[in-house]
């Protein structure tokens, strides 16, 4: 009997686990071309790759970059500045995904100020429901700025991909929240 | 002045130093108290005139006025709107006439529309060194008479006296501007 209680209990406990460690389970997600507002050119081909391969370690099912660029060029929406509503529709149709990111990419760079070098990134994510084309969330998440011990000893400034990283990963943390509500 | 009360204004000293402002603000706030905020469900961001040297800058302030404005209404997106710019040939905003931004407001089934200007985006210099400043204006306008209804001017700077002297709490320009967008957004919440 006991051995039932517990085998219940674990049963429910791996029902109950993707609502609790909050996997977006079996939904499709496709990460459109990032815009890019830096003189960086390729900073956000860079934040799109990143913001990728986080989802796919969240284990969340994204389509291949090459097929989501290939049915942009086969629909003529090469440009995503003017990707509107009915446009993310067609591409979540097309593609069968549930979810869409979008992105742009505000700074992607080393300023400098206080004579001091320091990264500086900022991203700006929104989700957009691939059936009905409405904004589900957009955040901006951002980091930068010299560490205690890059200002008084002098140590190197953590690298722009590795900032990049954990500002993703923050921002997809946000932007999911609203997929697992 | 006796040991005890040195200490005391040493210590003074130090907690004003301390707990001093991080940064260097200002604001301006105009609101038009006759106008019923209630009534917007939906809004348009157009593009923001730049009069700074970096050519991104209307575009990142565009973009930090969307993602702060989601808690507060419904926005176009920024595709649709700069495809409708598009296709009435409006390549600058200042060009915009009030019968324009009804059509616009028509098109889009929006009930206001956001401007701005971005004044400074980038460096600021004082002596040797240089430190980040933003200063933005962002309004609203109704679409009916075309008038200004809401209007924030937010100045931030990252040259605050810590980080001159000790190089403490030095900030990013997008963190600024973020600070400065969210605050100006804040006047608009408060109403």
């Amino acid at each position: 009997m006991d051995k039932l209680k517990i085998l219940g209990f674990l049963l429910l406990f791996l029902m109950c686990s993707s609502e609790l460690f909050g996997k977006p389970a079996s939904l499709r997600f496709v990460v459109l071309p990032f815009e890019n507002f830096t003189q960086n050119p390729v900073a956000s081909e860079v934040l799109r790759r990143i913001t990728l391969q986080k989802l796919v370690e969240l284990d969340v099912d994204v389509v291949e970059i090459g097929e989501v660029d290939r049915i942009l060029v086969n629909e003529d929406m090469v440009n995503v500045s003017f990707i509107g509503k009915n446009e993310f529709v067609r591409i979540a149709n097309l593609l069968q995904a549930d979810y869409i990111v979008k992105g742009a990419v505000l700074s992607f760079t080393l300023e400098r100020n206080w004579n001091i070098s320091y990264p500086s990134v900022t991203v700006n994510l929104a989700l957009i429901e691939g059936k009905t084309g409405k904004m589900v969330s957009v955040v901006v998440e951002t980091e930068g700025g010299p560490s205690l011990a890059q200002v008084y000893l002098g140590t190197e400034p953590e690298p722009l991909n590795e900032v990049a990283k954990g500002v993703v990963k923050r921002a997809l943390y946000k932007l999911l929240r609203a997929v697992r509500r | 002045m006796s040991w005890k009360n040195l200490c005391l204004f040493s210590l003074l000293c130090i907690v004003i130093l301390f707990l001093g402002p991080s940064h260097v603000y200002s604001k301006e706030v105009f609101v038009n108290q006759s106008f019923d905020f209630g009534t917007i469900k939906k809004v348009i961001v157009l593009p923001f005139v730049n009069l700074t040297e970096d050519r991104s800058a209307g575009d990142v302030i565009r973009y930090l006025v969307v993602s702060e404005l989601q808690e507060l209404v419904e926005t176009v997106f920024v595709g649709d709107v700069d495809r409708v710019l598009k296709r009435m040939n409006v390549s600058d905003v200042r060009e915009l006439a009030a019968e324009q931004i009804k059509e616009i407001c028509k098109e889009l089934k929006a009930d206001a529309v956001i401007t701005g200007v971005v004044y400074k985006y980038g460096e600021a210099r004082s002596g040797n060194i240089s430190y980040p400043e933003v200063v933005i204006t962002i309004n609203m306008v109704e679409p009916e008479g075309g008038s200004i209804v809401w209007s924030v001017t937010e100045r931030k700077s990252g040259g605050s006296f810590l980080a001159k002297h000790f190089g403490l709490g030095i900030r990013t320009l997008n963190e600024l501007a973020i600070e400065a967008v969210r605050d100006a957004i804040k006047t608009l919440k408060n109403i």
